[in-house]
This record gives structure tokens, sequence and C-alpha cells, in this order.
């Protein structure tokens, strides 16, 4: 009732939204003429005002000269490639031909893509719409006098950000690269990790003003078909008429409409989405967007970083304890604090209660109010941090630390209790790997910090139940969200709040790979070379 | 699991201090043998039950069973013990926690806050329900563990002498009462139908009881050893002051709040439990076609009859003492009986297997 009622506030009832819905003008199937002026005429007519938008028309070599031109965006193209391997063979090498073969304006689209064109990737084409889209995903297309069709070339060029390491998700020990913005660098990022035909990779267009490639890509046989299926699925029935990032589609493919949490892991690491694509998971590349979603995700998916599986296992195993520590502080520690300083003295030891008494004294606000103010105010210094020119973002530090820190409580307004509280909820939250958890706990931490200033303990526990029932019904495409813990699949215990030895991880996750369980070979642990001689 | 966190949720507070009252000093005895059956026979029953009409609950089969004239007033009945169950139990709740931790908070709103998220959890169907108990359970356990193991080197055996000093008849008397929470099991005749696994349920069920009765053996035995028979009597939540008990160092102490903490899970999770069956029932009788909008209906009922004056933390402990354990041990023992001897008469079965 509650979720209806929502939902109309948000807008997902479709009511009263019959209005014509944005699309690229030209839908219809318009076939390309023989006559090589009317097709260029309505070439230009689609193209008018796009200055990007280059003609190039010239003669090919033949016994009788044929008309032809090509159309490309400059920008979007390689331009040398153009003139080396399109234009120059069409003008000056016809005369290679093998004998008894004659190029003419009947059989020119034939001939020339047997014998003449170097580009390795060319198709043909005899619809002026599909057309027009091909050459504004940067392809070249040749049109022919007397021809009803034209040649695509894909000779794409254009400006991409270098492979950089990942700003997000930096780790000390393991590989360095990160996904761009293209999609193909992405996609061979992925394929070089993973060489195997099974390896599929579909696309999908999404987008009706943007033509945004969505590329699923999962390995065939590992990743359960119903949810490839389901994802692609998803990904079809998207209707929008722009998807500039990722979250885009994540929030149009999201199981649950209304959730804080992260339905969709997303990361920019290469390696990360290759793992998780042997786990028998499904990734989704969004062109233009550095960030590649993986589905199903899990909770404890969310509090795994890649360096854990580059570390020592009993190592990684303490990080992930301590992270999980961390969530909890993150989670509830200001709102114990209110709690216990507002309701439940007598469970603070008394020795600490004295010394929290005392520099409390003489304070005006109870410390609810206190911890909320603080809270408010490290979230406004790191709103501002995040989105201050990098220039100054040193001012707001100085300011925000000392400042506001320091000075709130020599001057006698915060207690340095809550400022402790707050720092370490701070850092205890920078400690999540998974930034959209992060922001999950963050509203969350708020709600309790109110619960816990009307109802102490109770409120928070029931915060936390009423969390926990929240978490138990959600499913991220079928996997429900807090297994393996609940559903309790104990094998795949190995990898959640500690991180096994991988020659102990013989079975993928029972929920994601369940169609080839089984990761490799059993027994395969180090063991000490047996000493033959006796030692 | 579900049914052992339910059982413990409320067992482990109360009936230390009841069972103490009435079986003194050889208290610990008493959750052992006799209760243990008696929960026994309530699975064995309500597993034959679904054999026979396998997918229906009790208010479905017994109205085939008794026919409607006489099956929906029977289905009504059950629906009403489990709320009058239900509402105890937020009662129970909430008079923990008035007199424990927040003196001064009004019961309405300690009520308010387990039928909302109970109700909630209630709405999300019982999977979301099982997964939750899936996930508290450990830390339930765990904590209860902890705590037994930090009083230990507070206890004094010399408290549980004399051994039978009074007979066993003491011992026989109040065993009636965890029989009838036992008995709480019985809501297994609503549940099964919902199984996916409906092999080894029975099993399942016995190994539950089982530990049900270890861990509140352990709990009385522990309880009694700390503060010996007549003062555990005297005591309202005994376990809870055994928690409040524990001084290790300055540093551990307090440890009442992991008990609250254990006590609140245990009890969201039952209330949870309790409003979605009672929910379920009710759309069955009624014929509605989802529980849903029973869930609605049902949270303002059970805050209003939770705040219910005349069931004051005194009394509540009376109620529970003396008036629950038969008339509780009627629903969950002697109903189920009745149908199965009827259906059994009646050679009744669902689904033409035989």
């Amino acid at each position: 009732m509650f979720k209806k009622l929502f939902k109309g506030m948000l807008g997902f009832s479709s009511k009263g939204l019959h209005c014509q819905k944005t699309s690229d003008q030209s839908q219809e199937i318009r076939p390309l003429s023989s006559n090589i002026q009317t097709n260029l005429q309505a070439l230009r007519q689609v193209f008018d005002l796009c200055i990007d938008v280059v003609f190039r028309e010239f003669m090919v070599d033949a016994e009788q000269p044929i008309k032809a031109f090509v159309v490309f965006i400059g920008p979007l193209t390689d331009l040398e490639m153009i003139s080396e391997q399109l234009i120059r063979p069409l003008t000056q090498q016809t005369s290679g031909l093998p004998p008894g073969v004659k190029l003419s304006i009947t059989n020119a689209i034939q001939v020339l893509q047997d014998y003449v064109l170097n580009v390795a990737e060319t198709n043909t084409i005899g619809d002026q719409t599909e057309l027009v889209n091909k050459v504004l995903e940067g392809n070249t297309a040749l049109v022919l006098d007397g021809s009803t069709s034209a040649i695509i070339t894909g000779l794409r060029g254009g400006a991409v950000r270098n492979v950089d390491e990942p700003d997000t998700e930096p780790v000390v020990r393991g590989p360095k690269d990160g996904f761009v913005e293209s999609v193909d660098t992405n996609i061979s990022l992925l394929r070089r990790r993973l060489k195997t035909s099974r390896l599929k990779v579909e696309a999908f267009k999404v987008g009706a003003l943007t033509k945004t490639n969505v590329v699923v890509c999962y390995v065939k046989g590992i990743a359960n078909d119903k949810v490839v299926n389901e994802v692609k699925q998803r990904i079809s029935r998207v209707n929008m008429d722009s998807v500039l990032g990722s979250n885009y589609i994540e929030e149009m493919i999201s199981d649950e409409a209304i959730t804080l949490f992260p339905l969709i892991q997303y990361t920019e690491r290469p390696d990360k989405t290759a793992a998780s694509l042997v786990e028998g998971r499904v990734a989704v590349m969004t062109d233009n967007s550095p960030m590649v979603l993986l589905a199903p995700a899990t909770f404890v998916t969310l509090l795994q970083a890649t360096e854990d599986y580059y570390n020592n296992a009993f190592f990684a195993t303490m990080i992930r304890l301590l992270r999980f520590i961390a969530l909890n502080i993150a989670l509830v520690l200001p709102a114990v604090i209110v709690a216990l300083f507002s309701f439940h003295q007598t469970m603070v030891p008394t020795s600490l209660l004295t010394t929290a008494a005392a520099a409390r004294e003489g304070l005006p606000f109870p410390i609810f109010v206190e911890v909320m103010l603080m809270e408010l105010t490290f979230e406004l210094l790191r709103e501002a941090g995040v989105r201050m020119p990098k220039a100054i973002g040193q001012t707001v530090s100085t300011v925000g630390g000392l400042v506001i820190g320091q000075a709130a409580v020599t001057a006698g307004i915060v207690s340095p209790i809550s400022v402790i509280v707050v720092a370490l909820t701070a850092i205890a939250n920078f400690a999540i790997p998974n930034y959209a958890a992060g922001t999950a706990i963050r509203i969350l931490r708020f709600a309790l910090i109110i619960l816990a200033g009307f109802l102490g303990a109770l409120g928070i526990m029931m915060g936390l139940m009423a969390t926990l029932v929240h978490l138990c019904s959600l499913r991220s495409f079928g996997v429900p969200y807090l297994s393996p813990i609940a559903p309790l699949s104990t094998k795949d215990l190995k990898d959640t709040m500690i991180r096994a030895p991988w020659w102990s991880m013989q079975t993928r996750p029972r929920l994601f790979g369940a169609k080839e369980p089984v990761r490799q070979d059993p027994d395969q642990g180090p063991s000490k070379p047996d000493s033959g001689g006796g030692g | 699991m579900l049914m052992f966190l339910m059982i413990m949720a409320t067992v482990i507070l109360f009936v230390p201090s009841i069972t103490a009252q009435e079986a003194g000093v050889s208290a610990w005895m008493v959750p052992l043998i006799v209760p243990t059956l008696a929960g026994y026979l309530t699975v064995w029953m309500a597993c034959k039950l679904e054999e026979r009409f396998s997918g229906l609950t009790l208010v479905q089969y017994g109205e085939l069973i008794l026919g409607k004239l006489l099956g929906k007033p029977l289905g009504c009945l059950y629906i009403l013990f489990l709320f009058i169950l239900d509402v105890l139990v937020i009662r129970e709740f909430a008079g923990f926690f008035s007199v424990t931790m927040l003196p001064n908070t009004p019961i309405l709103v300690l009520n308010l806050t387990v039928v909302l998220v109970g109700g909630y959890a209630a709405l999300q169907g019982i999977e979301v329900i099982g997964r939750m108990t899936q996930f508290v359970l450990p830390l339930f356990v765990l904590s209860f563990l902890l705590l037994i193991s930090l009083v230990l080197p507070d206890a004094d055996f010399g408290f549980l002498q004399p051994l039978l000093g009074d007979g066993v008849m003491p011992i026989v008397k109040s065993t009636v009462v965890p029989a009838s929470w036992y008995g709480e099991i019985g809501v297994l005749v609503l549940l099964l139908p919902m199984v996916n696994k409906t092999q080894g349920v029975k099993r399942k069920g016995f190994i539950t009881l089982l530990a049900v009765a270890c861990f509140l053996t352990l709990d009385i035995f522990v309880t009694q050893i700390v503060f010996g028979a007549e003062q555990t009597a005297s005591f309202m939540f005994p376990f809870f002051e055994l928690a409040e008990y524990v001084e290790i160092g300055d540093i551990i102490q307090r440890i009442e709040s992991l008990i609250s903490i254990m006590w609140i899970t245990g009890i969201v999770v039952k209330a949870a439990l309790f409003t979605y069956l009672i929910s379920l029932g009710v759309s069955q009788v009624l014929g509605l076609k989802t529980y849903r909008l029973v869930v609605y209906a049902l949270m303002p009922l059970q805050l209003i009859l939770g705040t219910y004056p005349a069931i004051s933390a005194l009394n509540l402990s009376r109620i529970l003492a003396q008036y629950w354990p038969l008339f509780g041990l009627f629903f969950e023992v002697v109903v189920p009986l009745f149908l199965l001897m009827v259906a059994f008469l009646r050679n009744m079965r669902l689904g033409g297997s035989g």
C-alpha cells in the first residue's frame, strides 16, 4: 500500500504520460536510390547544419569511371586511414584486378569489397536510415552510383582516454589497468583476460538520442541462463531518451524500485569483472562510462575488495573482519552513543561515564542534538570537498578539520566525545569498499540516530531489525541479497567474512554458477615436497 | 530453526522463574523429558495431518474434515488462540522493556515498535521471516553461550541440593508450563504447507525440540546454580538478572544489553511469524485472495490489545504460569489430535494417494 503510494509519488504510474516520447525523427525505412545525386542530396539534408559531417565526392577508377562519395564524421574517424586505405585504392589502384574481373557500375559493390578495399571491417546496407545511424557511430559510408546499397567501413578514430589506473578502486598489488569510457577498449581489456570463446559479448542499443552501446558479457555454461536472459530482457525493455552513465541502466534494470542498497555492483576494474564472470555473474558495459555493472550482487560482495585476492589469505581475512567492524561502526556507533548517554547511563561502565559526564559538563545541547549537529557538519564538509575545484579543496579540509572540530570543542559547543565519534564513523565509512553501499549506510545512520534519540537501544534494535527484514526481502536477479548467509550455503562462506586460500575454493558460489559448480581440481593445496632422502 | 528461535525467545526469560516456583531446587530437570514428548506429539500430529492433506493448512483441512459448519468456527477459534498468543508475546516484550530498560516510555510506544517491525516482516512473507531467522539465530545462540560461560565462575553447585528433595511430583506438575511452550511448535500445522522439502520435517522438528530442551535446561540450570532456587523464583526475569550479574574486571560488565538484543530479535521474529500466520488463517477462513490486507487490519488490533491494562507485568507472569498452559495445550495438542482422529475415522485423504 505504502509502496504504491510512494511509487505514484515518484511518477511510476504511467497515467497522463501519453504525450509523444522523444525519438530520432527518421525511424522509417527509406531504401537508397540507385541515383547517386538523389542519395547525396537526401543525406546532405539529413546532416544539414552538422559541420562535423564530411562528404567527399570522387570517381572510382574503372574503364568507365563510377561516381562515388564517402560520408563520415570527421572527429569520430581516422582521417589518415580513410584517405590511405579507402579513397586511394578506389581512385588509383583498380588496375590491379585479376584478369577476367571487370569493374563496372553493376558489380562495383562486390568487386570493390573482394579485390580493392584494404579495410578489415566492411559490410553493405541498403537503407538510408541505417546508413545515417552507422555514420553517427563513427563508421564511414561509401555510396556508389548505380547501386542501391552502400558499403560501411569501420575506420573509427577520435579521442578516447588512455587506459589508466582506476581512481576509485586502487590496489597495491595487482593489475593497474582500469576501464575507460570506450566500450571497445573495455571489451579488449576483458577479452585479454578471458581467452575463451565461451565469453559471450552481446550488444544492445539503448537511448533514442544517445543510442548507447550496452554490452552484456557472460561466460556461457557457467553463468545461469535464467539470469543472463533476465538481464538481456530487462535491458531490451529499457526505453529512455538518453543513457549517459551506467547508473541509468542500473536503475532501470534493478530488481527493487525502492531500496537504499545497491542491487547491482559496479566496478572500474577489468580483473574484478573477469573474476565475477568466472564466478558465473553477468557484466553489463555501458559505452561512455568506465563503470561496469555486475549482476547479481549480494550484500557480502559489497564488502569485498579486489585487493583481498592479491594478498595473503589470512591477511585478507583479517582485513575483511576489520571492514565488517567498520561497517558496524559506521552504521550504529553514533546511535549507540546517543542511546547510551541519553537513556541507558547504567550500561556505561562507571569510569567511562564519569569521564564523559565531566567532558559534557556545561554543554548547551543534549547529546542527540550534538551528534546530529556534528554528523551534519561532517556530511557538509564531505560534500563540499567532493564538489570543490581541486585547488580550493585544501581550504575546506583546513577549515573543516581545524576550525570546526577544534574550535567547537574549545568554545564549549560540543563535547570531544561526539567529535571523536563522528570522526571514527566517517573513517569507518570510508573503509567500506563499495561507494554505493557506503551511501546506504550513511542514510541509515541518520535514521538510527533519530530512532536512538527517541527510543534508545530499543529504537536502534528495531531499526536494525527493520533493515534486516528489508535486506532479507531483497533479491538481485533472483539471488537472495543476504546469501550465502541467509539462505545459508556453508560452502560459499569461504569467500564472505573470511577469504579462504585459492586452493581451497574449489567450487563456484552456488547461487551464481550452479551450472558448473567445480572451479578447479581439489587437493591442490601446497604441500611440502616429499623429502625422499629423509630429513 | 525458525521454531527454535521462536520458542526460545520467550521461554528463556520467563520459564526459569515459573518452574522454580513450583519445583524448587529440582527445576532444572523439568524441561527435559515430558515437555519434549508433548512437543514431539505435536510435531508428529502436524506431519500426519500434512501427509493426509498436503498443501493445506489446519484452517483449510479443518473445514474438510468437519465440514463447513464446524470447520469454520474451529478455524476461527484456532486463529483466536494464535491471536491471544501473539498479543501475549507483544505484551511480554513491552512488559520486559518497561520493567528493565525504559521505565518511562509508555507501553503503547513499545508495542508500536514491535508491531510495526513485525507487521513489516509479515508483509514480506514467510520466506523473508525464515531468512531473517537464519541470520539472527547464530547471533542468538552465540550470545546465549557467551553469557552462560561468563557467569560460570559465580556458580555454586551447592544450590542444587537436595537432589529431588521434594519428590518427583513438583517436577511433574511444573512440567506443564514448558510443555505448553514447546507446544508452540504446533503452529507447524499452519506452516507446513509452505515448507519446500517436506521430508525430514519430523526429524528436524524433533531436533529443534531437543535443542530447545537442552538450551532451556542449561538456562534454568545456570540460573539456579548462580542464584539458588528461592531467588530465581522471586525474580521476574531471572535470565536478565543473570546477565546483570556478570562483571568480570572493569571491562566486561553490563552484559544485559546483549540479552536485550537477543530478546528483541527473538520477539520480532516471533511477532512477525504470528502476525503472518494469523493473517494467513483469517484470509483462508474468509476466503480472501491475499493475506496482506489482514496484516494491516491486525496491526492496530495488536497494538491496542497489547496495551490492555489488565495484563500488567505481574499478572502476565501469573497468567503464563497458571492459566496459559492448559489453554495452550488444548489448542496445541488436543485440537490437532481431534482432527487427526476424525480424519482417521472418516478415512479422509487428499490427492488420492491411497
